[in-house]
């Protein structure tokens, strides 16, 4: 059974094989022929990130806040638990009143998480 | 969900609603620094505790949620050691942290609620999901607890070397479990042995498995080869967090090793799966007992000591899987249950005591320790009780637990892992020994004297396990006939 | 191409995961590399459960995947606990208890 789901899509794609090819000739195309017809220059004002962006400033390895780290282990723990409620809202009609309740509860031991957090000052920004 | 299913693991809601309780109520303006939450938290606890020996006295058992939660006697009577454990270590934990500011206390007490909660569900759970959520939802509350004093890098070390340790183990169990699934085609606990037999009796995933789940369990009840980590955490966590995690984990994590015992004898073959666990039992046992002979400080000893039980337990394991079918098996059962009993009331109360006698400097030297029988010959008897009990000398509860253990390995027919293991306890004798002297005859470095703090709570805690260890091995009949477990 | 074949994948998945964690020492690789392990099993448990065309293995991943959510939250924590302590991410550094 698993085999059939793994192998069955693939037999669909083969006009994919001439797409790929054109795709990679004109790629080829493009790239040669201004290489070979061009007109070339080179300048010490070409080398300069002028309106491509700004000269860098220090090193890109500075420290960041830890406010980032808690903010980002927040979002992934609301993030995740999100995960039961998917399957939860499929088979709703199912699991009846009983399923809702306790998603209900979920959810508010959740909200309760994120009220004691709110609380804690983990949100606020500026602390 | 039915009212009935909700009223059975009323022993794993409870503590659970509690910590929520708790934080809802720190949620509120004012409350913060009045000391609320610690009496929430204990009276969470005492309901707790209450509502279990209630649904022991009037049997209430059965099965819960579509058979995934088993609600027997056994998963009852190991709620009530947790329950009566974290209780325990609450009340220990008052004492402690008031010496100590770093701890955030209202965290603190739902974390050992939550704890509770997965301790509970882990002893009820009959199917591999939940067994995963028990243990998780005891481990995670029990790294941050260990991992509580976040400005002392001790704690914070031991805290971070029980979480990557643990996580290891714990992928170890969910890669065993699936696979038993993959084996079997069923997660209930009941089911799998059959379903191994039906459909995964030619392949060695169930043997994998299997493996795999034993080496996740066994990390958690700090069994050789996976102690390493045992005298790190409990020395770098709080002290009653300590006493918690020694005495609740080992009694709901045994609770999932009866429970699997017949998987583990399908899986493995009865006669290789009890030889390994008897062969780890005597490795645990040396070790532990081996590695206590070298202890300066008194947790670290602890420690040791609480691997060498886990030996004596799995002795009783062992002799659980070699009699399968027969009479040995409940008789080895119930000696697995009344020596969990045991060991929570000795080892709570050593830990008390090594709390009674910290001073707040976060020093457990057993040197400490000498002349505390003339400084203060009550607590001097206290200790003396919990040392004798751990050491195994009648008539304390530690004899007749290591006694049944003994006997029904020899009842199986694992006669040399009994014939070492008696061997092992007389090693341990010696460093048990080794803490009466240091109490009695040793006199005291100057500076260097355990000042004790008097504290009613601490001191209820040790009298009640006093009572306990010596109860249990006065009439060891009574109890035993108590937790005999109907198969 | 059979349930087997997926089992193989995640054991070699696992087997990364475990050697990466044994050999590495740096903290946040190890932790990575548990979370690799721990997706391995997942990995298994969905195949399995597709095997017997059952979702009760499937739903077993989705609880597996929540709870390893909640133990990396409760891990980075503690190693950032452990970082203001000791600005160090190297698991040789975690050795003031021994003896």
């Amino acid at each position: 059974m698993l085999a059939e789901t793994a192998t069955a899509p693939i037999t669909g794609f083969t006009p994919l094989v001439p797409y790929v090819l054109v795709a990679l000739t004109v790629f080829a195309v493009l790239m040669l022929v201004p290489k070979l017809l061009g007109k070339r220059s080179y300048s010490k004002d070409k080398f300069v990130a002028y309106e491509c962006g700004v000269d860098p400033i220090g090193s890109a390895r500075q420290r960041f806040s830890v406010h980032f780290y808690l903010v980002a282990v927040l979002f992934i723990l609301f993030d995740i638990e999100a995960v039961f409620l998917f399957p939860w809202a499929i088979s709703l009609q199912e699991i009846g009143s009983a399923g809702f309740i306790s998603a209900l509860l979920f959810v508010g031991v959740l909200a309760l998480g994120l009220a004691y957090a709110w609380r804690r000052g983990v949100l606020d920004w500026n602390n | 969900m039915t009212p009935n299913d909700l009223a059975l693991v009323g022993p794993i809601l409870l503590p659970a609603l509690a910590a929520l309780l708790v934080i809802l109520v720190d949620l509120l303006p004012g409350s913060q620094r009045s000391g609320g939450s610690f009496l929430l938290a204990v009276l969470g606890a005492a309901v707790s505790l209450g509502y279990t020996i209630h649904a022991l006295m009037h049997d209430r058992e059965g099965l819960a949620f579509f058979g995934t939660m088993k609600i027997d006697r056994m998963a009852l009577l190991i709620t009530l050691f947790v329950h009566a454990s974290a209780l325990m270590s609450l009340l220990l934990s008052k004492v402690y942290l008031d010496r100590r500011s770093d701890v955030e206390q209202p965290e603190y007490h739902a974390f050992v609620l939550t704890s509770a909660a997965g301790m509970a569900m882990l002893a009820g759970a009959n199917d591999l999901v939940n067994v995963f959520l028990g243990i998780e939802l005891l481990s995670i509350p029990l790294y941050l607890l260990v991992a509580m004093r976040k400005h002392q890098s001790r704690s914070v070390e031991a805290g971070f070397k029980y979480l990557l340790l643990g996580a290891f183990a714990s992928a170890f169990m969910l890669f065993g479990a699936a696979l038993l699934y993959g084996s079997s085609g069923s997660t209930m606990l009941t089911a799998i042995p059959t379903g191994i037999a039906r459909i995964g009796n030619d392949t060695p995933l169930a043997a994998f498995g299997a493996s795999m789940l034993l080496v996740g369990l066994l990390f958690k009840v700090a069994a050789v080869p996976f102690h390493m980590w045992t005298p790190d955490v409990y020395e770098g966590a709080p002290t009653p967090v300590t006493a918690f995690m020694a005495t609740a984990t080992k009694a709901a994590t045994f609770a999932v090793l009866l429970r699997l015992a017949p998987t583990l004898g399908t899986a493995l073959g009865e006669e290789q799966a009890a030889n390994l666990l008897g062969g780890l039992a005597v490795l645990t046992m040396f070790v532990g007992n081996l590695g206590a002979l070298q202890q300066l400080n008194l947790k670290r000893l602890l420690a040791y000591s609480s691997i060498s039980h886990a030996g004596y337990l799995l002795v009783g394991l062992a002799a659980l899987v070699r009699a399968h079918g027969s009479s040995v098996e409940a008789e080895a059962a119930s000696s697995i249950v009344y020596y969990l009993g045991a060991y929570t009331a000795m080892s709570l109360g050593a830990f008390a005591v090594a709390v009674l006698i910290d001073g707040g400097k976060d020093r457990e030297a057993i040197s400490d320790l000498a002349g505390l029988g003339k400084r203060n010959p009550l607590l001097a008897a206290a200790m003396t009780v919990f040392a004798l009990a751990l050491a195994g000398v009648p008539p304390t509860a530690g004899f007749f637990a290591k006694y049944y253990v003994f006997l029904s390995a020899v009842d199986a027919g694992l006669i040399a892992v009994a014939v070492l293991g008696v061997l092992a306890s007389v090693i341990g004798l010696y460093y048990y020994l080794r803490i009466l002297l240091t109490m009695y005859v040793d006199e005291p470095k100057p500076g260097h004297e355990a000042t004790v703090s008097r504290d009613a709570m601490v001191a209820a805690v040790s009298l009640t396990a006093v009572a306990f260890v010596l109860l249990l091995g006065i009439v060891p009949k009574g109890f035993v006939e108590a937790m005999a477990l109907a198969h | 191409m059979s349930v087997f074949h997926y089992y193989v994948v995640a054991a070699i998945l696992f087997s990364i995961g475990a050697g990466g964690f044994l050999l590495r020492r740096n903290l946040l690789v190890m932790f990575m590399s548990v979370e690799l392990m721990l997706n391995a099993a997942n990995l298994c448990l969905v195949a399995a459960s597709s095997s017997f065309d059952l979702a009760r293995g499937s739903s077993f991943a989705l609880v597996s995947i929540a709870v390893a959510a909640a133990e990396v939250g409760v891990g980075l924590a503690i190693i950032i606990a452990w970082f203001r302590l000791r600005p160090s991410v190297d698991a040789g550094d975690l050795q003031e208890l021994r003896g």
